[in-house]
């Protein structure tokens, strides 16, 4: 089997945009939650979100046909952003194919839910009937797949075609564990010989009337709009549900071996990685914790590792009533007398949640805790929940060596997903500062 | 479980199309019949006739104990239920404790909107201008959703049920949106079964293809044919596509494990990648037009030399299965495969020993995956 290094990361998020930024986000504990600006939410429940505020879409480059869509579809330009960050990072101007074949790249993004925009779809619809006329003349007067339905794999496509890359390519749409999926799978794909190098990582904003709108039915959102930056509370008492967010982050990884023949930086090593299903109900999460406990379980197994080795954990922390105690719960019983140890964060506390870019955003965290020796906050946790009992770093980041961490992903319909990395084992290996 | 490299094979397919389910759209494949017609999506006026294969809506609360579960499911989720749960019978595994550790793999279509889900919503914020008015919408509109619009609409909803409904637990993975994606989660399924992470998968696609954004999309693409010849590949005036609703599933197993409780070995898979000797049979799905053919011919020959190994499509007699499209591929195989099966009119009388299936992109990406017959070694 072969290893796995991380090489290049890149990031968009509500709390800072750039590597160095989210990092200082990170530090300062800061929160991009506030009243959503990107439409009219002022009658929903629901006003609030951690939007992206650093990125101009209208400035981004986008030489492609699609690339009114891109542009019309917030996630797909955030993940062209990120991932050109993570490239640039890992192989300068020369790019994954300057060291590897096509064939030997794969992209293998997390995408969110395609982007049905009502105000396109209102003037053609009467009594339950659609106007197809007019609705093709809408369609075929304005450019190509920028109208009414716009495909989830955009930014994939234009992610894959940029770089080159001809190998595997995979667009996974696993909802909120689909980040950590993608990681994961790339991981694995490298590790078991079906690539050397992949950009990997996912994209996600839900942050529009149809998402807003959809989660505020399911009851699944904080209402607590007066709240703001101070809505997300993973683990506190007082926590109301999820804050919807939106963002992108990418990591190149390689082939380890084949990244240091070639001089690259190491960040960090991926471990592990556990993928299970809890084949229970589609809106709560198991009550035996089987499935969240078997996917934590079989990152750290494939890792090597045993609880009293990893130093950290990014939750997958909610901050729904349901969510949190079950998601503790299973850490309990994995990590057992470890958990007393081991300190736990949300950074969704931080930036919301970004659904399909959850996972990759906050592995980055992960790696900014191994990076930076300093633990990444859950910035409103002021009373942890009797049933949240666990090592929490709560307000602020707080300073601590960390060898290895564990970042959780739990799907809305069951799916689990957990990454283990740390820093590259092998003796008097560098980890960059 | 070894954590040896394993060989794999093909054990269950199960399929819902407009033809009905693998056998049954066999036989008609064999009469010379065609899934195909001019027809209009429903839920639309003013809209032009276009080739396609609409079936019929499938019925999952025949097959799983749980029936709350139907009233979660998008037409998408149905079809891969019934399709699913057909290859878990199909290959024997009935019972749950043979099922909790499998794999499941999942390639899902663009999604079908289903626009009668949000009527209520549209109709009660329209504004005075006949657009949407935002303010309406959060105030009055969200309560005339329909309550589940959000379970039909998200694209891992047929993973997280086809899990619940039959007890899957293990490895899992949901790719989108056509049949290059179907190809690659055909792929980690087939690595995860080879390389010990589980020892058999379930592995599938389901596109409720014929809705009208989706054709819509394709029409404006130029992807759309405009009659049910131009959409028949390796044709002169091939233009275009017939989508079609479809879902199918296969039941994938490490050989030791398939040989243990005895399962019926359909097909040995080989590698996704390109073959050394030419296939007997390559099977291509999805190729929009003649210079598509053409490539594809091409891409044969530059593997393999002349003589190019025969070519097929059943394409224009299915539809285009999109992420369904490489695994209906996959279980005709077995048919081929199956010395006591019809023989397809107009195709070689013969018994292929290994067919490469190959789905190709109109953006030139593509996948693929070889199937050798039972006796055959990968």
């Amino acid at each position: 089997m072969n290893r796995v290094a991380v090489t290049g990361i890149g990031v968009v998020s509500p709390i800072g945009s750039g590597v160095e930024a989210f990092f200082d986000g990170l530090t300062r504990g800061a929160s991009g939650i506030d009243v959503i600006g990107s439409f009219d939410a002022s009658s929903f429940p629901t006003r609030i979100a951690g939007e992206v505020r650093d990125v101009d879409l209208a400035s981004v480059e986008l030489p492609w046909p699609e690339a009114e869509a891109v542009r019309r579809d917030r996630k797909s330009a955030f993940g062209v952003v990120a991932a050109r960050e993570a490239v640039r990072t890992a192989f300068g101007s020369r790019g994954p194919t300057g060291w590897y074949g096509p064939h030997r790249v794969a992209v293998i993004a997390a995408a969110g839910l395609e982007v049905f925009d009502l105000a396109d779809l209102v003037p053609h619809l009467s009594q339950g009937v659609v106007n197809g006329a007019s609705l093709l003349e809408s369609l075929f007067s304005g450019p190509a797949l920028a109208r009414c339905q716009i495909p989830s794999d955009l930014g994939a496509r234009c992610i894959a075609r940029e770089g080159g890359a001809a190998g595997l390519y995979a667009v996974n749409v696993s909802a909120c564990a689909a980040g950590t999926q993608a990681l994961g799978e790339a991981f694995l794909a490298i590790r078991e010989g079906a690539a050397d190098c992949a950009v990997a990582g996912g994209y996600d904003s839900m942050v529009n009337p149809l998402g807003v709108g959809g989660f505020c039915m399911l009851e699944a959102l904080s209402t607590a709009n007066e709240l703001r930056g101070a809505a997300s509370r993973p683990f506190d008492r007082r926590r109301d549900g999820f804050v919807l967010g939106e963002g992108a982050a990418f990591c190149v990884l390689e082939n380890l071996d084949m990244a240091r023949a070639r001089g690259a930086s190491i960040r960090a090593e991926i471990l592990g990685y556990g993928s299970t299903l809890d084949a229970f109900r589609v809106t709560d999460p198991a009550e035996s914790h089987e499935g969240a406990m078997a996917a934590m379980r079989g990152a750290l197994e494939v890792a090597g590792l045993e609880a009293r080795d990893i130093d950290y954990v990014n939750a997958h922390g909610t901050g729904t009533r349901k969510n949190d105690p079950a998601e503790v719960a299973a850490i309990r019983c994995v990590f057992g007398a470890e958990a007393d140890r081991v300190p736990v964060s949300s950074t969704k506390s931080q930036i919301g949640h970004l659904i399909g870019a959850a996972g990759a955003v906050e592995f980055l965290a992960g790696l900014f805790a191994l990076e930076r020796d300093l633990l990444p906050a859950t910035i409103n946790l002021e009373e942890p929940d009797p049933e949240c009992d666990l090592v929490h770093v709560a307000r602020t980041p707080r300073p601590a060596k960390v060898r290895a961490f564990m970042s959780n992903s739990f799907g809305f319909g069951g799916q689990n997903a957990v990454i283990v990395a740390g820093r590259p084992r092998d003796e008097g290996e560098e980890v960059p500062q | 479980m070894s954590r040896a490299v394993r060989e794999v094979v093909l054990t269950g397919v199960g399929l819902h199309s407009t033809l009905g389910d693998v056998d049954d759209a066999w036989e008609a494949l064999a009469a010379g019949r065609s899934a195909l017609a001019m027809t209009v999506p429903s839920g639309v006026r003013d809209f032009p006739e276009v080739p396609g294969a609409p079936a019929a809506n499938a019925s999952p609360a025949q097959l799983i104990e749980n029936r709350k579960l139907v009233k979660y499911m998008s037409p998408t989720t149905a079809m891969a239920t019934v399709a699913a749960g057909r290859a878990l019978a199909h290959a024997g595994l009935v019972a749950d404790e043979r099922r909790s550790g499998l794999g499941l793999f999942v390639a899902v279509g663009y999604a079908a909107f289903d626009l009668a889900d949000v009527r209520g919503a549209i109709e009660t914020a329209r504004g005075a201008d006949g657009g949407l008015d935002l303010e309406r919408m959060g105030r009055e509109g969200l309560r005339a959703c329909h309550p589940l619009m959000p379970f039909k609409s998200l694209l891992n909803m047929p993973l997280g049920i086809i899990s619940i409904a039959y007890g899957i637990r293990g490895p899992n993975f949901v790719l989108y949106p056509g049949a290059r994606e179907g190809a690659s989660c055909l792929e980690a399924a087939v690595r995860a079964v080879r390389h010990g992470r589980c020892d058999g998968a379930l592995v599938g696609g389901s596109s409720n293809g014929f809705s009208l954004l989706p054709i819509s999309m394709l029409l404006r693409l130029g992807r759309l044919a405009r009659s049910v010849e131009e959409a028949v590949p390796y044709r002169a005036g091939h233009r275009g596509i017939a989508p079609a609703d479809a879902a199918c599933f296969l039941v994938i197993e490490a050989r030791e494990h398939a040989e243990r409780r005895e399962a019926r070995i359909l097909a040995c898979l080989g590698d996704t990648g390109a073959l050394e000797r030419a296939p007997d049979l390559l099977l291509s799905v999805g190729t929009v037009d003649e210079a598509a053919d053409r490539a594809e011919l091409e891409a044969a020959r530059t593997s393999w030399g002349e003589p190019v190994p025969t070519v097929a499509s059943l394409d224009g007699r299915l539809g285009h299965h999109g992420a369904a499209a490489l695994f209906t591929a996959a279980a005709c195989v077995s048919k081929l495969f199956d010395r006591n099966a019809a023989r397809l009119p107009g195709w070689s009388d013969g018994f292929p020993s290994s067919v490469l299936v190959r789905a190709g992109e109109p953006d030139g990406g593509h996948g693929s995956l070889t199937l050798f017959s039972p006796g055959g070694a990968p």
